[in-house]
């Protein structure tokens, strides 16, 4: 941009400056107001004891975090936070992927399918977890009896109950609500990949398989980057109700992510302030998460 | 996941329409086409069933509802009983207030949000830049850390228990999100416009409410029904903030039905159909109207 000169247009430039403070001020300050104090308070009173009142003082230093760090409930939950967010990222992604190049390529009823999928995507999540409840009930639910009827299982199994079987029943329902965005995006992706490229192998003999490994899935590559660290950073950070609502982080915690634990330290312990501790640790992996996104995410995406 | 996609992705909204640029293309129908019709199915079984299940359940007669094993087929229903949804439960009440507090944010964050996005859009000085980089840290940010300091403070306050609070606090969650989707909307109107529009006298107030948002309206739609929709299913806060049943919204009102047995299940499923027809519906309309102008910059970032 030109540096305005002169009197008169230095004035239109200070018209400009006012401007563009009342456009981003108000924005600033409701961000500052609910993101940036809230966080500062919580990283305050993470070296805070236990119990301390608002406005109270009773520093302890790293007190919380050593305990949090020493306790195994602590690991356990990152391991879990770990396999969860890993099974749903990868998950959603092959499932997206799997519809987006069924639509792509034209296959018999995709369409309808992805249609069908707005469904999973449109549904509000305690919806969504409330349905699968009635579904995976160990009793009631049909999908026990569906399949015992096909011969696949013996006995019910405990879906929810069962400490191996619950994480994996809350990483489909998180799936079954992501793979349709997720399916969105990388049908763009491939949208965006230029036709020729696709007649040009179809024109060379190659089938349905060689096509998609040789020309749709490196043309992917930029959009997958972007799609699989979002949704690492979403699945990491945000996905509570699912769990919430589908087991409570139960069975004997074998659902607690870390998000869960900081949700249960702080409203069902009422320890606010080792909730704070561990809410910082959870931004720091989020803090690094989003690095990646950005170096990697973005560059990739205005390269 | 509406609120993460980040720049331009949002756009994307859902499935767009065939553009016939392959219609006409001769396939060859192998075993591999095949194959992949018995992955559509795989799909499409885990998308249909539920869906089929829910319905059932919520048309079951009602002395049906618990038997062991469950009928899985069309049999044993009475249509008719799915009205009692609305006499025993609270779910209209409950959607009531989340319509109150969806459309509230939702005001609120596009008011602040769009001309920020603007400004963003049009500045790329260094701290606008930083700007634009502290809204996407924000919009990565897991909300629950927010959840506890905000839960404190608003004890302090008398601001617990209140659907303001919940507003102030639903507006912050979609906000990062609507300064980011304005903005990727308004990167893709060429400057010129506005620099015409400059010349012509207008005040950059003048020229984001008379040049831009007209030309930007499917987009600023979009920006206003994912706000809309992300405050519709929100819960962890509405379920920590919110005390009293009569302030519920339906997210937390649907999930008091979890683990009792004073509302039958195919009520339970009704309220939870009934709860998702809102958003529902405003997918649809989105993917009709809003997509072909979006689906452009999906991918760019």
């Amino acid at each position: 941009m030109s540096r305005p000169g002169g009197r008169r247009r230095s004035g239109a430039a200070k018209a400009r400056t006012l401007a563009q403070l009342t456009m981003l001020g108000p924005a600033a300050v409701v961000l500052v107001a609910v993101f940036g104090l809230p966080l500062c308070y919580s990283l305050f009173s993470s070296f805070q004891a236990s119990g301390t009142g608002f406005g109270q003082l009773d520093w302890i230093g790293l007190a919380h975090y050593q305990t949090l760090l020493s306790g195994r409930a602590f690991w356990r939950a990152t391991l879990i936070s770990l396999i969860f967010t890993g099974g749903c990222v990868l998950l959603t992604y092959l499932a997206g992927l799997v519809l987006a190049l069924l639509v792509h390529r034209r296959l018999p009823f995709a369409r309808t399918v992805q249609v069908m999928s707005i469904v999973p995507w449109a549904m509000p999540y305690v919806a969504a977890a409330m349905i699968w409840a009635n579904i995976f009930d160990y009793q009631y639910g049909p999908l026990n009896w569906v399949l015992r009827d096909l011969g696949l299982i013996n006995e019910n199994a405990g879906w929810l109950t069962s400490p191996q079987l619950a994480l994996v029943s809350v990483i489909f329902v998180q799936v079954w609500k992501l793979f349709p965005l997720a399916a969105v995006m990388l049908l763009s992706g491939l949208q965006a990949i230029p036709a020729e490229q696709e007649e040009a192998a179809a024109m060379d003999g190659a089938g349905q398989w060689h096509t998609v490994r040789y020309v749709l899935l490196p043309g992917l590559r930029g959009v997958s980057t972007i799609l699989t660290l979002l949704m690492t950073i979403w699945v990491f950070g945000r996905s509570f109700t699912v769990i919430y609502v589908l087991t409570g982080g139960g069975p004997a915690d074998a659902t607690t992510t870390l998000v869960l634990r900081t949700f249960a330290i702080g409203f069902q312990q009422f320890d606010t302030q080792a909730a704070s501790a561990l809410g910082t640790v959870i931004l720091v992996i989020a803090g690094l998460l989003t690095t990646l996104y950005w170096r990697f995410g973005l560059r990739r995406a205005e390269a | 996941m509406t609120t993460l996609v980040a720049p331009g992705h949002t756009a994307s909204a859902t499935a767009q329409p065939p553009t016939g640029r392959r219609a006409g293309r001769r396939r060859r129908r192998g075993p591999g086409t095949w194959a992949a019709a018995i992955v559509v199915l795989l799909v499409a079984l885990p998308v249909a069933l539920p869906v089929y299940w829910v319905i059932l359940t919520a048309v079951r007669r009602r002395d049906a509802l618990y038997a062991v094993p469950p009928k899985l087929l069309p049999v044993a229903i009475d249509p008719g009983a799915v009205a009692e949804v609305f006499r025993e439960t609270e779910i209209l009440h409950w959607m009531g207030t989340s319509l109150l507090l969806s459309t509230a944010s939702t005001a609120a964050a596009t008011l602040l949000g769009v001309p920020a996005g603007y400004a963003l859009s049009r500045h790329t000085s260094r701290s606008a830049r930083a700007y634009a980089s502290g809204v996407l840290v924000t919009q990565m940010m897991p909300p629950l850390l927010l959840l506890v300091p905000i839960f404190v403070v608003f004890r302090e306050s008398g601001l617990t228990d209140s659907l303001t609070g919940l507003i102030v606090a639903d507006t912050a969650v979609i906000l990062p999100l609507a300064i980011w989707m304005s903005k990727a909307m308004i990167d893709q109107i060429p400057r010129e416009l506005d620099e015409a529009a400059m010349v012509d006298g207008c005040s950059p107030w003048r020229v984001l409410v008379s040049v831009i948002m007209p030309v930007c309206r499917p987009g600023l739609a979009a920006v206003a029904i994912y706000g809309f929709i992300e405050v519709w299913d929100e819960f962890l806060f509405a379920k920590t903030l919110i005390v009293s049943p009569d302030r519920w919204p339906a997210s937390v009102g649907l999930y008091s039905f979890e683990g009792q047995d004073l509302i039958p299940v195919n009520l339970v499923m009704a309220a939870a159909i009934l709860f998702t027809l809102p958003p529902l519906v405003l997918f649809l309309i989105t993917r009709r109207g809003l997509v072909a102008g979006l689906a452009a910059g999906a991918v760019k970032g």
